[in-house]
């Protein structure tokens, strides 16, 4: 066995679902009083890695060492023995609990048979100096700011693994993982997040966790980015130089081929006409986006690309009614739209499509009843329409149309459309957009987890929409697809359009690939 | 909203009896009055205690009226044979009755409403049944639990001075209980974020369960000073302070959604819809209008205590 | 195209009941010969009839994910108002017993979702309103109401028989199972309730008004308690505060044990009817054997609760409080 003089070393894990694979044999290593960023996108592994290196789930196969001594967390009370703490991302917190009683919570009995509160206090006071965090041990958890907060939980890893360790084995540098601690955080919080965090590397060494390129590079000594289980480089930054957009590129892969852009897609350019069905005006929400403002044309893909956690997201639920604006409009057809009511988006002929399938279908209901669900006004009998009487033969009819048109398989109209495939699943959501007669799409990263296939099928839908006169806005984190897909891109950053490019300057950025050129 | 609501509390705690002083031109201050105020007030305290825990831990207990009438009641029934000893049957109602609830709740995954709605009718019902109907008359007791209730002061109604000192005991105990021992502390903890209190290693499961046995014990409790008290047991008594127990806990400020308040809020709620109610009635309202009164309070006061967000759909 | 679902989800409510309901026509008949007379039939169909209508109101807020306790004081009161104003304008108090039912349905639903708080709870404030309010119009007594000086209309089209040996009312809880049934399987309000119940942020983003189909359910769960309460103060020639007892428990749980999902979203008035067969039954085995009627309280406690935990969707209840 090979000894190292890093703190850990992770050495070949894998952890595998009913056969498939979420982390495959994936080695880390990690140095003492370094801040270790892990990045990659959701359901690349970061957090199945942190929950067996927590000890929250054990690992296939593969080993652990710590200090050079193979080691094997049984459960996260087992894990802080040996040293090692996770902050969660979210929920960790109690608020209602003040900050001496949260240290120490669970952990009361070493004060005493009752509970001792004075000595708590003082022994907070102790940790928090230690930790350079200026705080009242006595103030509530709710009433400190956000990032004090987080600051708060990092604390309690402390104590946890103090006090954990007194009856484990020997004491090590402190392990605290950071799952997305700047997730609820504004921008001023995040940097004083950032900062205590240097200030507390002599103490412990840590592991932050994000999928937010920019803060990864302001904060870490050394990136590791992952997909699809694997670890596909890890970088010091006190060495190579990495752009964000480089980062961004290495966290999201290439998907197709060099020529795709030459075949596929050039045959859909179509003159956009210059007609302006959206406008967005002005649109701010506080921590997320502001001052947004622009404009798409009917028959026109707009494509809207950032990093992750660029805010990009977020216009595009606040456009599709889903979130609510702080300030600013939105206006479809020369009318303006209420705030958040999607009924009305509805009605006014906006739809929205996400990656997402547990907040689109219903999985038990067939594919017939979840296309035609916001059309009932049209669904209904010759007889009785009073009464909004349904015609179940005219959903069915709209459905095997649908079903058709878009080449859902299995093209049965009866099936419960949560046993349907990933990306004939979206196929049903654009279908009820379609009965819907929207012309409007907000598309959120709507081919993530599709299959090859099926995503170009789904490309092919777009471009044909896009030509029978809809706009839709696409909002990806797939470079490839924006440059390909869109007719006019707006880049975003820190929730800002920062850059706006036209028919020309896309044609040239498909000619080139352009990944780190945007 | 939440700071503005501690100072309309103060003002109330103030302004109501003072109110009712002048609206009825000085009785409601009168020795009589007051001794009366406290008799209520120890009622609905002692009524309201166990629940305040439960709340606190994030869950309900509406199961608590059937529990302090089955337990009165059979202490009752004892009592003729048995004398003082006829307590632990009581108390053993109580536990019974809070472990149903704590075992159904954590291991049934049974919501805390349906739960307690379940073992509400089902003590309920066991009570009527062995009762025989809603109000059974004066069933001998005979004097055999007036232990309970001692004779202190005289020239005063003796058995209400002496429940409020039961009542008093009772919420310094609770106060004790959730200020100064762990499990209190866990208690807030677990209402506050149940995930987190898990991970720092909490049993929840088991103090759930220790909670809802708490809350039962005290119904319990209250159900057997409620004999001596009234003297007799009938099988309806608490019945009507279901719910406007439930208003007196949030009103003071102890919010459904767990974590915060505590016993020391409920006095505060407890304080005021007392001196509410015993005003109105003094100023000749009648008992249906209180009714429709205390509909109204409990909605007033789950709307300016309830945060809104945790829960907008779901019915538990 | 009918409901799909997996066939053990969809046929589990059906078996259980019919498993309930033969073992207890095995039980009783046994122990009675007469449980299965016609007179017992009768019986049961008669007491079937009007808490069904009830249990079919309720069943559309559970649908929809909510739930209203007040249902049995919104029917005691329409049972009061029908005995105090029937001697004034006969028939027409189904006109104000619908009205009333709209009132409280609409109040319900409005404190549910401007005060956002749980439907339980805002229904449990306005059970206690509604109830004192009743108090006040009763006085707490039990009114008469004697069928032979009631209005001829209004005798007819409550306890008159259009079908001989069958009474009117009986004809009204079919007329209104049908509706129901229609109205959940086969129309726009039907289906979007259910999207509702199903899945709250699916109907949200397929553009489904949450609010206002929160409203109607809950109207048309009071109006149905309320026309229920008119039809039971005739059948009953009279009519008290305490009729609210009699109710709640046994219309929740015959929706429980019917297999409507009390988080949302699955099962029916289809479902309620059986629950309500089989619960009647068991009641009137129950009475038949002369058990104790407080006893009876008691076992449905316990089949409640055994319903509720065996028909809960608990993936949906990520906390359970």
């Amino acid at each position: 066995m090979q000894s190292s003089e890093h703190l850990l070393e992770m050495r070949e894990i894998t952890k595998a679902y009913a056969g498939f694979r979420v982390l495959d044999r994936l080695s880390l290593n990690l140095r003492r009083n370094e801040i270790m960023s892990i990045v990659g996108q959701n359901g690349a592994g970061k957090s199945t890695l942190m929950k067996i290196l927590c000890g929250a789930i054990p690992f296939d196969s593969g080993e652990i060492l710590l200090n050079n001594r193979p080691i094997r967390p049984k459960d996260p009370h087992h894990a802080e023995e040996l040293g090692i703490s996770m902050v969660y991302q979210e929920g960790g917190l109690i608020p209602d609990l003040r900050v001496y009683e949260y240290l120490f919570l669970g952990n009361e009995d070493r004060f005493g048979r009752s509970l001792q509160r004075k000595k708590m206090k003082e022994d907070a006071k102790g940790i928090l100096d230690y930790l350079h965090i200026a705080a009242d041990p006595d103030t509530y958890l709710r009433d400190l700011s956000a990032a004090t907060a987080k600051m708060m939980e990092v604390a309690r890893s402390f104590s946890t693994i103090e006090i954990a360790e007194k009856s484990g084995s020997q004491k090590t540098t402190p392990i605290i993982i950071l799952d997305e601690p700047t997730a609820a955080l504004s921008l001023e919080e995040k940097q004083s997040l950032f900062k205590r965090l240097e200030e507390m590397r002599s103490r412990a060494t840590f592991l932050f966790i994000s999928h937010v390129t920019s803060e990864v590079l302001r904060v870490s000594d050394r990136v590791c980015v992952l997909r699809d289980g694997k670890k596909v480089g890890s970088f010091d930054l006190h060495d190579t130089h990495l752009t964000e957009e480089a980062l961004h590129q290495l966290i999201v892969g290439k998907v197709r081929g060099e020529d795709y852009y030459s075949t596929k897609l050039s045959k859909f350019q179509e003159a956009v006409n210059k007609e302006a069905v959206l406008r967005v005006n002005n649109l701010s929400k506080e921590r997320l986006y502001q001052g947004v403002t622009f404009d798409v044309h009917k028959g026109e893909i707009l494509g809207l690309y950032g990093t992750l956690g660029s805010g990009k997201t977020e216009i595009g639920k606040t456009i599709a009614g889903i979130l609510k604006q702080d300030e600013g409009y939105i206006e479809k057809d020369g009318k303006r739209l209420e705030l958040s009511s999607l009924s009305e988006r509805a009605e006014s002929g906006i739809g929205y499509l996400s990656g997402s399938h547990e907040e689109q279908l219903f999985p038990l209901w067939s594919i017939s009843r979840n296309i035609s669900l916001p059309s009932l006004d049209r669904m209904l009998s010759t007889f009785f329409r009073v009464i909004g009487f349904l015609d179940p033969s005219k959903e069915d009819e709209l459905a095997k149309v649908m079903v058709k048109k878009l080449d859902v398989k299995p093209p049965d109209i009866g099936k419960p459309s949560g046993e349907l495939s990933g990306g004939n699943k979206q196929k049903i959501v654009l279908a009820r957009w379609l009965a819907k007669n929207t012309d409007v799409l907000i598309l959120v990263n709507p081919t993530a987890g599709v299959d090859v296939g099926t995503r170009e099928e789904l490309y092919e839908l777009f471009r044909e929409m896009a030509g029978e006169g809809r706009c839709l806005v696409l909002i990806s984190d797939d470079l490839d697809e924006v440059i390909g897909l869109s007719d006019r891109i707006l880049a975003i950053e820190y929730g800002r359009i920062s850059k706006s490019f036209g028919e020309e300057d896309i044609r040239k950025l498909r000619e080139k690939e352009g990944a780190v050129a945007l | 909203m939440r700071l503005k609501s501690e100072q309309i509390i103060i003002v109330l705690i103030v302004a109501l009896p003072a109110i009712f002083a002048v609206l009825t031109g000085g009785r409601f201050l009168s020795t009589y009055n007051v001794s009366i105020l406290m008799e209520r007030f120890a009622i609905f305290m002692l009524v309201s205690l166990g629940g305040t825990f439960v709340i606190v831990m994030g869950s309900l207990d509406i199961s608590y009226t059937g529990v302090f009438n089955l337990a009165g009641y059979m202490t009752a029934i004892y009592a003729a044979q048995y004398g003082p000893l006829a307590i632990i049957v009581g108390l053993c109602v109580g536990l019974l009755f809070g472990g149903i609830n704590g075992l159904l709740f954590t291991k049934a995954r049974i919501p805390s409403l349906l739960v307690t709605l379940g073992t509400l009718g089902v003590s309920q019902g066991i009570v009527n049944y062995v009762g025989g109907g809603e109000a059974m008359w004066g069933l001998p007791v005979g004097g055999r639990l007036d232990f309970l209730l001692p004779y202190i002061f005289p020239n005063l109604p003796e058995k209400g001075i002496t429940l409020f000192a039961w009542a008093v005991a009772a919420t310094l105990l609770c106060f004790f209980i959730a200020r100064f021992t762990k499990f209190g502390l866990h208690t807030y903890a677990i209402g506050s974020n149940e995930e987190a209190a898990r991970l720092a290693g909490i049993n929840v499961d088991r103090h759930r369960t220790m909670v809802f046995v708490l809350s039962a014990l005290l119904a319990a409790l209250a159900g057997i000073l409620n004999v001596p008290y009234a003297e007799n047991a009938t099988a309806g008594a608490a019945s009507g302070l279901l719910f406007i127990t439930l208003a007196t806990i949030v009103m003071g400020g102890t919010p459904l959604s767990g974590g915060r308040g505590g016993p020391h809020r409920t006095i505060i709620g407890v304080y005021i819809l007392v001196v509410l109610l015993d005003g109105l009635t003094m100023m000749g309202v009648g008992t249906v209008e209180l009714q429709v009164i205390e509909g109204i309070v409990l909605i007033l006061a789950m709307l300016s205590v309830i945060r809104g967000s945790k829960t907008t759909q779901i019915t538990t | 195209m009918k409901h799909p679902k997996n066939n053990s989800q969809r046929y589990f409510p059906y078996i259980m009941n019919a498993v309930l309901i033969v073992g207890l026509v095995v039980i009783f008949g046994s122990l009675n010969a007469n449980y299965l007379s016609a007179f017992s039939l009768r019986l049961i169909v008669r007491n079937l009839a009007i808490n069904l209508i009830v249990s079919i109101g309720l069943t559309f807020t559970i649908l929809e994910g909510s739930l209203d306790l007040s249902v049995a004081e919104v029917y005691a009161l329409s049972a009061i108002t029908t005995v105090l104003y029937e001697p004034i304008i006969g028939p027409l108090v189904l006109v104000v017993s619908v009205c009333l039912g709209l009132a409280c349905g609409l109040a319900n639903s409005l404190i549910m979702i401007k005060g956002r708080i749980p439907s339980f709870i805002a229904t449990i404030g306005t059970m206690m309103i509604v109830r004192g309010i009743a108090m006040w119009l009763s006085g707490g007594w039990f009114i008469i109401m004697s069928a032979k000086t009631m209005n001829p209309v209004f005798a007819a089209l409550t306890i008159g028989e259009l079908i001989p040996g069958v009474a009117n009312y009986i004809l009204w809880s079919v007329m209104i199972f049908g509706i129901s049934i229609i109205v959940c399987f086969r129309t726009r309000l039907g289906r979007r309730i259910y999207a509702v119940g199903s899945n709250y942020t699916a109907a949200r983003i397929s553009g489904i008004d949450i609010g206002r189909h929160q409203v109607m359910a809950f109207m048309v769960c009071s109006v149905l308690a309320a026309i229920a309460g008119v039809l039971v103060a005739s059948r009953s020639e009279g009519a008290s505060i305490g009729l609210d007892t009699n109710i709640l428990l046994p219309a929740i749980s015959a929706v429980v044990v019917g297999g409507t999902s009390i988080t949302g979203g699955q099962g029916g008035p289809h479902r309620t009817l059986i629950g309500t067969l089989a619960l009647t039954m068991l009641v009137n085995g129950l009475n038949m054997t002369e058990v104790n009627i407080y006893l009876q309280q008691v076992i449905y406690g316990i089949v409640v609760i055994l319903g509720i935990a065996l028909t809960i969707d608990r993936k949906k209840l990520k906390f359970i409080r």
